[in-house]
């Protein structure tokens, strides 16, 4: 099957100081496939994601290499172009507090985000928006719609940003340590969304450091260190057959308790 | 011994209209650690676990209730009274960067219980503050660094050389390992369990992670909304919880390995 966003040699330096965040990432990932990205902190997880999305400044950083999706490089196209790339390519955050604007409803920010991808009338587009809450099983969508941020809990928002996710009908998720801090019954509810979405045939990039979220979801394992892929490979391979030994360790400090 | 009699805390709070209203933290809460054991407590987040351990350490004062520290009231004394007997009690904090004094370096804020609590020589207290850096298994070198030199991980180790550095009888320890790189964390749980052997105390690990609650303690409390839900003392098995609390937070982990994939079915709530 052919690859719906593939990802060639990307490289990453901080200009200033010549740093070198991110060395020859190369990976593919196809429909309805689920990738994912395990490393610790400062592996540069959250960078590669930053890079497919086009999303550093590229005043500060230097980026080399290509992401292809649909037959086009996004690293060439300017930025009208990935505007509408947007649609195809969600970004599901870490922590859903700080992710929303804390001035504005829910609402608005729901119904903005629709409007600039389709042509809808207000009217439209709240109501699309509260048909998305409910897909998210939430309930009270009108009050939802006309709270603000900092009323909710983190597991509620999470569920909301999930919503306006699956509202535009993407092709690609990333989720960047979407279940972190969220938890345990919140991030199992949180994963059911995600299960529901690769049953849609939707490719997700899944970017953790928990070895169960990537049990739960993934079909294929990048596992990151300093900025490398140390491997690369299938679930079961990666769970039965580590090659390397920083898998190894990664797998080795898990803690199982309870006869698991 | 530790003991808690049916302790309440209630906070007041506004709701965004500004009418006011009570929080019950914690509703009713009433157990017994016993000396040299170890105690794990698990709950959700708003489940009153942390309150719950301020309580413990005097850092809040009950509404109601009473706790005995070996026998004594502790909760009829003054403020002033407490601070005298804070030298059995200590806590770990959740965030190691934010416990420490920026400005402090590391030699400072190990000495610092040390130098309020006993009179001790220059010589002394070199000596017990690198008893301690090798207690928690840190480098002595590390002694003249500022908190923002040093990683989470040391930073940790760091908060719990203080809390041990009294000697004291209950560590409270909130949330010891979260926000941790997960092979710091291991490291960090297995140098606990050394630690447990080395010194004897009554030891509160409180956590959402029931992994980390078992992989510390058999004897394990669940917590919800303010109330202790379900006591039980030999938590080896996943099997042995009966409260149904228990059984969901068991349900909602996260498969150990992928081919689970499809059995594993939680009720979207």
């Amino acid at each position: 099957m052919k690859n719906v966003l593939e990802i060639k040699d990307l490289s990453l330096w901080v200009k200033k100081t010549g740093i070198q965040i991110l060395k020859n990432i190369s990976f593919g990932i196809e429909r309805g496939e689920v990738v994912g990205i395990i490393g610790e902190s400062g592996s540069g997880k959250s960078m590669t994601c930053m890079a497919i999305l086009q999303l550093l400044n590229k005043r500060i950083f230097n980026i080399n290499g290509n992401v292809i999706f649909n037959n086009s490089d996004l690293m060439k196209m300017g930025k009208e172009k990935l505007k509408i790339i947007g649609k195809d390519i969600s970004l599901v955050m870490q922590n859903p507090m700080t992710a929303f604007n804390p001035t504005l409803r829910i609402g608005t920010q729901i119904t903005e985000t629709i409007r600039v991808h389709n042509k809808m009338s207000g009217k439209q587009a709240y109501e699309m928006g509260i048909e998305a809450l409910e897909k998210v099983h939430l309930n009270r969508t009108k009050e939802l719609m006309h709270s603000y941020p900092h009323m909710l809990s983190g597991g509620m928002l999470q569920r909301i940003m999930l919503a306006i996710t699956l509202m535009l009908e993407p092709k690609i998720v990333i989720a960047d340590e979407a279940t972190t801090a969220l938890d345990v019954n919140t991030q199992a509810m949180v994963l059911e969304h995600f299960c529901q979405m690769k049953k849609n045939n939707i490719s997700l990039i899944v970017v953790t450091h928990d070895f169960g979220v990537i049990a739960k979801l993934a079909d294929y394992v990048i596992v990151m260190k300093d900025g490398e892929i140390v491997e690369q490979a299938n679930v079961f391979d990666i769970f039965d057959r580590p090659n390397h030994e920083y898998t190894k360790q990664l797998l080795d400090a898990r803690i199982l308790t309870g006869g698991r | 011994m530790i003991q808690v009699n049916d302790i309440y805390k209630t906070y007041k709070i506004k709701d965004k209209y500004g009418n006011k209203s009570t929080l019950n933290a914690v509703n009713g809460v009433s157990f017994t650690l016993k000396e040299n054991t170890s105690y794990s407590l698990v709950g959700q987040s708003g489940s009153g676990k942390s309150t719950l351990a301020k309580l413990l350490v005097f850092v809040e004062k009950s509404t109601e209730g009473e706790i005995f520290i070996d026998g004594e009231n502790l909760s009829l004394l003054s403020k002033d009274q407490i601070r005298k007997k804070r030298s059995n009690f200590q806590m770990v904090m959740q965030d190691a960067k934010s416990s420490l004094n920026p400005k402090y370096t590391v030699f400072e804020s190990i000495s610092e219980p040390l130098l309020i609590f006993e009179k001790l020589s220059k010589n002394q207290l070199n000596h017990r503050v690198m008893n301690l850096l090798n207690m928690v298994e840190l480098p002595q070198e590390l002694t003249e660094r500022y908190p923002h030199q040093l990683s989470g991980g040391q930073l940790k180790r760091i908060c719990i050389a203080r809390a041990i550095a009294l000697n004291p009888k209950l560590i409270v320890f909130d949330e010891a390992v979260s926000g941790l790189d997960v092979t710091v964390r291991k490291k960090i749980l297995e140098l606990l369990i050394r630690l447990r052997k080395k010194l004897s105390a009554t030891y509160l690990f409180i956590t959402h992670d029931i992994d980390v609650a078992l992989f510390l303690s058999k004897n394990v409390f669940v917590m919800k909304d303010g109330v202790i839900v379900e006591y039980n003392q030999n938590a080896n098995d996943f099997s042995s919880f009966k409260h149904e609390y228990s059984k969901l937070l068991i349900k909602s982990l996260p498969p150990v390995y992928p081919s689970q994939n499809n059995n594993l079915k939680v009720n979207i709530i």
